[in-house]
């Protein structure tokens, strides 16, 4: 066979095997209550979920071939959304599941999800959010009264305008950054075994912090320099308090890099 | 709804108000299959047998010493037997080791009292296994090996259902277990040079923590 036909072959090839695993449209949507509770699950791809002023949920997008439906269901003020999974030979592993979901919930819906390698975003909700992944990069953009975020190795990233009233984070290598102001009266926690942590507060911030690492360093703008744990290691405690002290905050890294910064 | 998703719905309503809507959902599931209700009923026993369990133990004396002196104390590796255990076993057995965990750090902020130091009392979490409460008078020296025992019972849930994992994920399982054993490794070394350490021994108790974490949820993804 001549390199040209090789070639003609090859891409006939491609084409077959993309056409056999072409991604399909979804869209479906349920009322829903205005302060109800939303919960995602899927494996792979990508969730945007988004707030919007409507008493209903909406989900669109696309999904793979061996997902054989995308299940909507709402049960008195509860709406979950998963993937009915073709799992004939018991193989999720092989199979394409990638699903990739724009899903706008109303505006002060609690709302939990769950993900393997997807990657998530979170904008324009006011309600608390319970995010677990393990491979996934986690992004929020939004006004959250709680955020309780896991992941593994993906980067934790949240952003609000607005005072976080509690929060807790952590992840094995994964970062986790915080940009937000505090609650008087809240708790944050942070944890991570190699990850870095990066917390971004305003200048005025009314905390009391308590920050330990085995090796990793400790950057602090916000107040005194960390110390070292003591002469068996070059692990790091930092503990101090800035204004009255209203919240408390609690960092713990095994090697991870840990920065305070101001806003 | 397939017995895969009542699997999971059992793990959410879990503690949920006996109002949850979704029990009417899960009822008229096992109505219809044998294996499910078996399942349930299992799990009510195992939840039965929990809550009948007393909700706090006082410690008779000082066990931290010990205690320390078992997290000081190479890694026991988990024992290989096979890919038999299911995924709510493997949940008995975190719980197990959570309640065992949960001593230790309350005992530590007993000897090593600062703000909010636990009281006398060292309160056990609802979710306390039996097998917890039955060592419970010398409960904390069973740490490592509830330690060892959660990990491997997870390892071989996980294991058991590793084709339904994709290589990514087994990937990133692999990479982050190496992370965590290696920090154990590291703080273990570190307490064995210098054992009066309390912040470490938290770390050390924490670590634990995150590598069950992540099995148990791995476990619960593949299964």
């Amino acid at each position: 066979m001549s390199k040209p036909r090789v070639l003609l072959f090859a891409s006939l090839l491609v084409l077959a095997a993309s056409a056999a695993h072409a991604d399909r449209s979804v869209s479906k949507s349920v009322a829903a209550e205005a302060d109800g509770h939303v919960s995602v699950e899927v494996i792979s791809g990508k969730v945007e979920l988004i707030g919007w002023d409507r008493d209903e949920v909406e989900v669109t997008g696309s999904v793979g071939d061996d997902v054989e439906e995308l299940r909507v269901r709402s049960v008195a003020g509860h709406v979950s959304i998963d993937l009915e999974i073709d799992d004939e030979d018991g193989r999720h592993g092989s199979r394409d599941i990638d699903a990739r979901l724009t899903v706008n919930v109303p505006r002060n819906s609690s709302v939990e999800i769950e993900s393997v390698s997807a990657d998530v975003s979170v904008e324009e909700t006011d309600g608390a959010v319970s995010i677990e992944s393990v491979s996934g990069r986690v992004t929020v953009r939004a006004a959250v009264r709680e955020a309780e975020i896991e992941s593994v190795s993906g980067r934790i990233e949240v952003t609000s305008a607005s005072a976080l009233e509690e929060g807790e984070f952590e992840t094995v290598s994964g970062d986790i950054a915080l940009d937000a102001a505090l609650q008087a009266g809240g708790s944050y926690s942070f944890e991570s075994v190699s990850g870095n942590i990066e917390l971004r507060l305003p200048r005025d911030v009314s905390a009391s912090f308590e920050v330990e690492t085995f090796s990793g360093r400790i950057v602090n703008a916000l107040g005194p320099e960390a110390r070292r744990e003591s002469e068996h290691g070059p692990g790091m405690t930092l503990s101090f308090s800035t204004g009255d002290g209203a919240a408390r905050v609690e960092i713990e890294s095994f090697s991870g890099r840990v920065e305070l910064r101001e806003r | 709804m397939n017995c895969d998703a009542i699997e999971t719905l059992l793990d959410d309503l879990e503690g949920a108000p006996g109002t949850d809507p979704r029990r009417g959902e899960l009822e008229q599931h096992l109505e219809g299959c044998p294996r499910c209700r078996a399942r349930s009923a299992r799990r009510a026993a195992l939840a039965g047998a929990v809550a009948r369990l007393p909700r706090e133990v006082a410690p008779a004396r000082d066990l931290w010493p010990e205690v320390r002196a078992r997290i000081e104390a190479p890694a026991v590796p988990p024992a290989r037997r096979g890919w038999a255990p299911a995924a709510q076993w493997g949940a008995l057995a975190a719980s197990l080791l959570l309640a065992a965990l949960a001593l230790v750090v309350a005992l530590r902020s007993r000897t090593d009292p600062g703000p909010g130091a636990a009281s006398a009392a060292v309160e056990v979490p609802a979710q306390a296994s039996p097998a917890a409460l039955e060592a419970s008078a010398d409960p904390l020296l069973e740490a490592q090996h509830n330690y060892a025992a959660a990990a491997d019972a997870l390892l071989a849930a996980i294991g058991e259902h590793r084709g339904q994992l994709s290589p990514e994920t087994i990937e990133t399982l692999e990479h982050n277990l190496a992370l965590i054993d290696g920090a154990i490794a590291e703080i273990q070394a570190s307490l064995h040079d210098a054992p009066q350490q309390p912040g470490r021994e938290k770390m050390l108790a924490t670590l634990y923590k995150k590598k069950i974490d992540l099995l148990w949820r791995v476990s619960r993804l593949s299964s």
